[in-house]
């Protein structure tokens, strides 16, 4: 009975310890994409501002007034509205960041520069053109 | 507090204190599971919201196993706990399918991303090089389901 009991113990913690590796290779996978992720953020911050813009917000408003294109409203714009605006600021794969824009509703009103978007948003790495694009296009 | 655990410990055996650690380590990784999710607000659709059926079941068998560790009710943990292990795998594979998704979304695959083939888009999307989804964290939800699955072998309310 002692050996069963030694065998049994020692499947269990054998079983456990193989499982917590695994575990903590799950947790070891989210600063792998917090990295690109904060450096995108940077990147998206910095990259305007060398084409001569102070921010994103400043990219996108500038890439508003260039393109001539009105905005819609990030909070209740329907689907269409939104890949149409999109479309017509030149964001490419429309409908997919248009997935994106409805996943994190809804947006603070009294926020211009759409911060909490961009902030999800900057998880997808995305170019600071396309991000400036996606900003031009929408009002809180 | 230190000679009243060392006693309580002396008063079982050994398989009755690992089972009691397995299902405290089920509980501690059930509760860190459910804040990791609150904290991500992992609710926003359907896919998202497939993970809390999962977490209910656990801990609906975690409670059972504490409380009523009758015959029925290991049978049922551990039919439970098979099930969550499937929700897991089906939790990694809508991660890589959702990092997949976001791969013509990053700026440094946006241009090449369709001339990729579909191992290497695989590839990126698992290892975490594309998308924002941690491909890994579902199998938190095997860890502790399989917890539960050794703190019912053997059980005593199965032999007798």
């Amino acid at each position: 009975m002692p050996t069963s009991t030694f065998r049994l113990a020692t499947a269990g913690l054998l079983l456990v310890a193989a499982v917590a590796a695994c575990g903590g290779a799950a947790a070891s996978t989210a600063p792998a994409t917090t990295v690109p992720t904060e450096s995108a953020t940077t990147a998206a911050e910095s990259a305007p501002a060398s084409a001569g813009s102070s921010s994103p917000v400043a990219s996108a408003d500038a890439a508003a007034s260039a393109t001539g294109t009105s905005t819609v409203n990030a909070n209740s714009a329907s689907t269409d509205e939104l890949v149409a605006a999109l479309t017509a600021a030149g964001v490419p794969n429309p409908d997919r960041w248009t997935r994106e824009i409805e996943e994190y509703r809804p947006y603070p009103t009294d926020d211009p520069t759409l911060q909490k978007l961009q902030d999800n948003l900057a998880k997808y790495n995305p170019d600071p053109a396309t991000l400036a694009g996606i900003l031009s296009a929408l009002q809180p | 507090m230190t000679s009243g655990l060392a006693r309580r410990t002396r008063e079982h055996d050994t398989p009755t204190l690992l089972r009691r650690g397995l299902l405290g380590l089920a509980a501690l990784g059930l509760a860190r599971t459910v804040l990791e999710l609150a904290f991500l607000r992992h609710w926003s659709g359907a896919t998202q919201l497939l993970v809390w059926p999962g977490v209910i079941a656990l801990a609906a068998a975690l409670l059972a196993l504490v409380r009523h560790p009758s015959a029925r009710a290991v049978r049922i943990a551990r039919a439970m706990a098979l099930v969550v292990v499937a929700i897991a795998v089906v939790g990694v594979g809508f991660h890589v399918l959702e990092n997949l998704d976001a791969g013509p979304l990053d700026r440094a695959y946006a241009a090449t991303w369709d001339r990729l083939i579909g191992l290497g888009q695989l590839w990126l999307a698992t290892t975490g090089g594309v998308g924002p989804a941690p491909v890994l964290a579902p199998g938190a939800l095997a860890e502790i389901a399989l917890c539960l699955l050794l703190a019912t072998l053997r059980h005593p309310a199965l032999e007798s």
